[in-house]
């Protein structure tokens, strides 16, 4: 179990396409409008750039690492369990 | 474990059990940076044309049921010329100043080519105490 991946939200700041994606590496190219009719990272000559919106989560525990602790807790208890039986 | 800056952390902990009254930060500036930030370690803090260095000032609404989110908006245009990478981000206050939270963006490395913009929404940065040691036990 881990949390959902938010998406990016990126939006042409010419035509305002708006769209959402996973592509954290290459958010930009998410945004195919009629400023840009190629696909591209909307940083090129000529092209609109877009403004790419991210969230962030902060929180005193993360899930991940809680769910590798209690892992970690429960192979700890099963190798006790071996060497008592 | 994401959020709390150690120093930070030690404060509230003088303030809920030895006395010791806590100083709210009345400015909050919120960085971004290209490293991921630890407890005790910061983060390499972002720079270059379209960021400047301490961040950015949020605000951040009224906590509730042990949460909180901002309410401000912010957004930083890149034009250094090459591609951001960013990781983290850093909540600091303007007097020490010192740095009071810390985390990463969801997904990160972000990365946002020259001329882009990075943008921060009202609500985008989620801020929890709550435990979630019943998903686990």
């Amino acid at each position: 179990m881990e949390f959902p991946l938010d998406p990016l939200t990126v939006e042409c700041q010419q035509c305002h396409a708006i769209a959402e994606t996973y592509d954290y590496q290459h958010p930009d190219q998410a945004v195919t409008c009629r400023c840009c009719p190629v696909q591209h990272d909307h940083a090129g000559i000529g092209c609109r750039p877009v403004t790419i919106t991210a969230t962030a989560r902060l929180m005193l525990f993360d899930i991940q690492e809680l769910m590798e602790m209690a892992a970690a807790r429960d192979q700890a208890l099963f190798i006790s369990e071996e060497v008592t039986t | 474990m994401a959020m709390f800056d150690q120093t930070d952390a030690t404060l509230v902990l003088k303030a809920e059990l030895n006395g010791v009254n806590y100083t709210a930060p009345t400015t909050l500036k919120t960085k971004l940076g290209t490293s991921a930030p630890t407890a005790t370690a910061n983060m390499t803090e972002l720079t270059g044309t379209g960021y400047t260095t301490g961040g950015t000032t949020m605000t951040f609404s009224t906590a509730s049921a042990a949460a909180t989110s901002n309410s401000s908006t912010a957004t930083w245009t890149n034009g250094s010329g090459s591609t951001w990478s960013i990781v983290g981000l850093e909540i600091w206050d303007t007097v020490g100043p010192n740095r009071h939270l810390w985390g990463t963006w969801t997904g990160q490395p972000i990365s946002i080519a020259n001329t882009n913009s990075f943008q921060v929404a009202a609500a985008g940065i989620a801020i929890s105490l709550v435990l979630w040691v019943k998903v686990l036990y």
